[in-house]
């Protein structure tokens, strides 16, 4: 039972014990093993020696959704997979993320005006938190999205209670 | 001495609640949203149809032991009979060692073994796959299909000609079970 969760005003303690939760959960962001076109292949380049996404501590490609932290939806999403990844992130364990990789899986891409088996954009279907330009996206500009997907879980308040914005 | 047990008591102990605090301290605060769908079973994302705990056939097991002794045979046999000739000659890779109708004597008792399993498997009847059918429950003790002893034409004549018979003999009696049944 998550009684702690956002439980407190901020000061100084709750501050300082959401920043260390933080610091360990962005830094093992842990991705499912989940290629879908083109763009897998890319991903594949940045988890390997050359371009290593483990120095981001998000090289551990996990073949299960049990053990995984983020989706990378890395390519083409036709409606058939759109209902598999549908299960598959909600068989992901919460705190849960989602990178749509390239332009298929942000908006359908190439495949947006006569595409007629792709989904405009995976954000349809799950919730995603990091877009990443491309066709497909340089290695770089995936390490790019997952140091953006950091930030994003840097900010988050796990203890204390989350600021109101406007 | 004392001091040495204490220092082993201490760390048993601190590492056996390390695991039960992190544990605790993990669930007051990590988000528990667990629906219907995520506690569903993992199948590759696809939907689970029917059980997930299913009997797996009992025969694939003898399967699976039949074919090692098919995988070894394979596995040593190819690069034993590519070398053999060498061996023999004391040329190649075999040049000085002097093994030659040692390797022989070794690769066919290699066969026999393997030979003396296989037979014993055939002799078992493992080796049919399917077994009799009865009465809608596999009856291993049966007669399988391949057991059935060949017969010639006029031995099927004579069986059907006794079927025959005691289908008339029956039908005489017991017309309205066989409408029944039909």
């Amino acid at each position: 039972m998550p009684i702690l969760q956002n439980a407190f005003e901020e000061n100084l303690l709750t501050t300082k014990v959401d920043w260390l939760l933080n610091w360990a959960k962005l830094n093992s962001v842990w991705p499912m093993t989940f290629g879908l076109a083109c763009c897998a292949i890319e991903m594949m380049a940045v988890g390997a020696a050359h371009h290593d996404l483990d120095r981001f501590g998000a090289g551990a490609f996990r073949a299960t959704p049990r053990q995984a932290d983020l989706m990378i939806v890395a390519g083409t999403v036709n409606f058939k997979m759109a209902e598999r990844i549908k299960r598959l992130y909600d068989q992901m364990p919460n705190p849960k993320y989602v990178i749509a990789m390239g332009a298929c899986a942000t908006g359908g891409g190439p495949y947006f005006k006569y595409g007629y088996t792709v989904v405009k954009g995976v954000d349809r279907v799950v919730p995603v938190d990091v877009y990443i330009a491309g066709c497909p996206p340089r290695p770089e500009a995936l390490l790019e999205g997952l140091m953006a997907l950091q930030r994003k879980i840097r900010r988050t308040a796990v203890i204390r209670k989350p600021a109101i914005t406007a | 001495m004392y001091f040495d047990y204490l220092n082993v008591l201490l760390f048993s102990s601190v590492g056996f609640f390390f695991v039960f605090i992190n544990v605790a301290v993990g669930s007051l605060i990590r988000p528990k949203r667990a629906t219907d769908e995520g506690l569903e079973v993992y199948e590759c994302g696809e939907e689970v149809i029917g059980e997930t705990w299913i009997k797996f056939d009992i025969r694939y097991y003898t399967v699976a032991l039949v074919y090692v002794v098919f995988a070894v045979e394979i596995a040593f046999l190819f690069p034993w009979a590519i070398v053999l000739e060498d061996a023999f000659n004391g040329t190649g890779v075999a040049e000085g060692s002097g093994v030659g109708m040692f390797a022989l004597v070794e690769g066919v008792l290699f066969i026999t073994v393997l030979f003396l399993g296989l037979a014993y498997v055939w002799a078992k009847g493992d080796l049919d796959w399917v077994l009799a059918w009865q009465e809608n429950v596999f009856d291993p003790s049966a007669p399988t299909g391949r057991g059935v002893k060949p017969r010639t034409v006029s031995e099927l004549e004579a069986e059907a000609e006794e079927a025959d018979g005691t289908d008339e003999a029956e039908a005489d009696g017991e017309t309205s079970g066989e409408e029944e049944a039909a």
